[in-house]
């Protein structure tokens, strides 16, 4: 028999499924379970590995949140009363794990850009520009602070030609600086030409 | 009008990037001041020759450069290019070579190591600042308007002599071919002066800054330097 406890703060309960395979699982954790509630992915924590009391496993999920955290592709679902999430593909679940990690920091901009840029640059003297491509690809605006969405398309610029979701980035934040009434023109100067169609189209974009 | 500070114990009143510059009538030098934390103190990034790239801290600079702030730029956006200026001296160390032609080509790449693309490939003091801002797409100064000038070949020559005397000393920061190359650009690469790069980074917006408002701008410079005759 396996407890189930929702857990995690309010703000935090409309986690995409990838979120919730990274964010749970450490060694404190026997087993994640997802439950699906229409489109929603609400995380639940499984009984603590070393506790039966279900009050206990709070403090352990809580102590997860702050350790290094890892993926583990789940493989046991004959134990979870639960609708299997699909999960991407290896490098959509690393570049999204990348970008869940970027959205959750509690730091000051420069570290967060630090980090941001650090991860491309890691990256790009790697020459995996897949994993570069896919981080553009998954990027959302909405998730973080405009210094970030605009220092990550200026800091993948130069190899922009190489990176096929860089445009799709671009019109991206584009679009959300659109829906927020920012200065789109100003604010993404040098990146795009002022007439480029991206900052002129008002469509939302996928 | 172009506001300069004047010298500023113990360092310029930055938000996260300025414009430092320094010199005589004969030679002026301009640098980028940076800092990723606004408790922190700004350095000084300028090359200050062949394969001398520096990272100066205060003390070094702060008695005796004037500076500018860059206000075209938002805080978001300096603090981007302080990020970036500190990963830039991070990757090249104090490798960037010395060079008089320049060109939209891109000096850096993905990760900010400065690309050797030709064997006349070389920035000076204020290209280095301009390629810095061009590369992080805000191209500050619009070097198709860029015009020579008579007096630019003779500063050409002084440079080339200065690097053939250095080049006896510092054989190892040469390559056999460097000096030699460098000659040809005289008298045919645009100079774009220190003042006029330091004036256009410094009323920046939205547009890059043109030679007129560029060279009008640079002289103001000179005058509250108190560089004129």
């Amino acid at each position: 028999m396996i407890n189930y406890q929702r857990f995690g703060d309010q703000n935090q309960n409309n986690w995409s499924t990838i979120d919730c395979i990274n964010f749970l699982e450490n060694e404190s954790a026997s087993v994640f379970c997802v439950a699906v509630n229409g489109s929603t992915i609400i995380p639940l924590l499984v009984k603590s590995r070393y506790q039966d009391d279900s009050s206990s496993s709070t403090l352990e999920c809580s102590r997860a949140l702050e350790q290094p955290h890892y993926l583990r592709i789940l493989n046991n679902v004959d134990e979870v009363q639960t609708n299997q999430p699909k999960i991407g593909s290896q490098l959509e679940i690393d570049a999204q794990r990348c970008l869940n990690k970027l959205y959750s920091l509690h730091a000051s901009d420069a570290e967060v850009l630090g980090y941001i840029f650090e991860l491309i640059e890691n990256a790009f003297a790697e020459h995996d520009l897949l994993f570069v491509n896919a981080l553009l690809a998954n990027f959302d605006p909405n998730r973080t602070k405009l210094i970030v969405s605009t220092g990550l398309l200026r800091v993948t610029s130069r190899a922009k030609s190489k990176l096929s979701s860089w445009k799709l980035c671009v019109a991206r934040v584009s679009e959300f600086l659109n829906r927020r009434g920012e200065n789109t023109k100003h604010l993404l100067r040098g990146l795009i030409r002022a007439d480029d169609p991206i900052i002129l189209s008002s469509t939302t974009l996928s | 009008m172009i506001q300069l500070y004047y010298p500023q114990q113990p360092y310029p009143d930055i938000s996260y990037i300025g414009i430092a510059i320094q010199g005589d009538y004969d030679q002026r030098h301009v640098g980028i001041l940076f800092r990723t934390d606004k408790n922190e103190e700004p350095k000084l990034l300028h090359l200050a020759f062949h394969q001398r790239l520096r990272c100066d801290v205060p003390s070094q600079y702060a008695g005796k450069s004037y500076w500018l702030h860059c206000s075209g730029f938002s805080d978001d956006e300096q603090l981007q290019l302080a990020v970036w200026f500190k990963k830039v001296f991070a990757i090249n160390g104090n490798k960037i070579p010395y060079g008089l032609a320049y060109s939209s080509m891109g000096y850096f790449d993905q990760n900010g190591a400065f690309i050797q693309s030709d064997r006349n490939c070389g920035l000076t003091c204020a290209t280095f600042v301009m390629a810095l801002f061009e590369d992080f797409d805000f191209p500050i100064v619009d070097i198709d308007s860029w015009v020579s000038r008579a007096e630019d070949a003779e500063w050409q020559k002084r440079i080339v002599d200065a690097m053939r005397k250095d080049q006896t000393c510092r054989p190892d920061l040469y390559s056999d071919t460097h000096v030699g190359d460098q000659i040809l650009n005289i008298g045919v690469a645009a100079r774009f002066r220190p003042e006029e790069v330091a004036a256009s980074a410094n009323v920046f917006k939205d547009e890059p800054v043109t030679f007129q408002v560029a060279e009008s701008l640079g002289k103001n410079i000179l005058i509250q330097m108190g560089l004129t005759r």
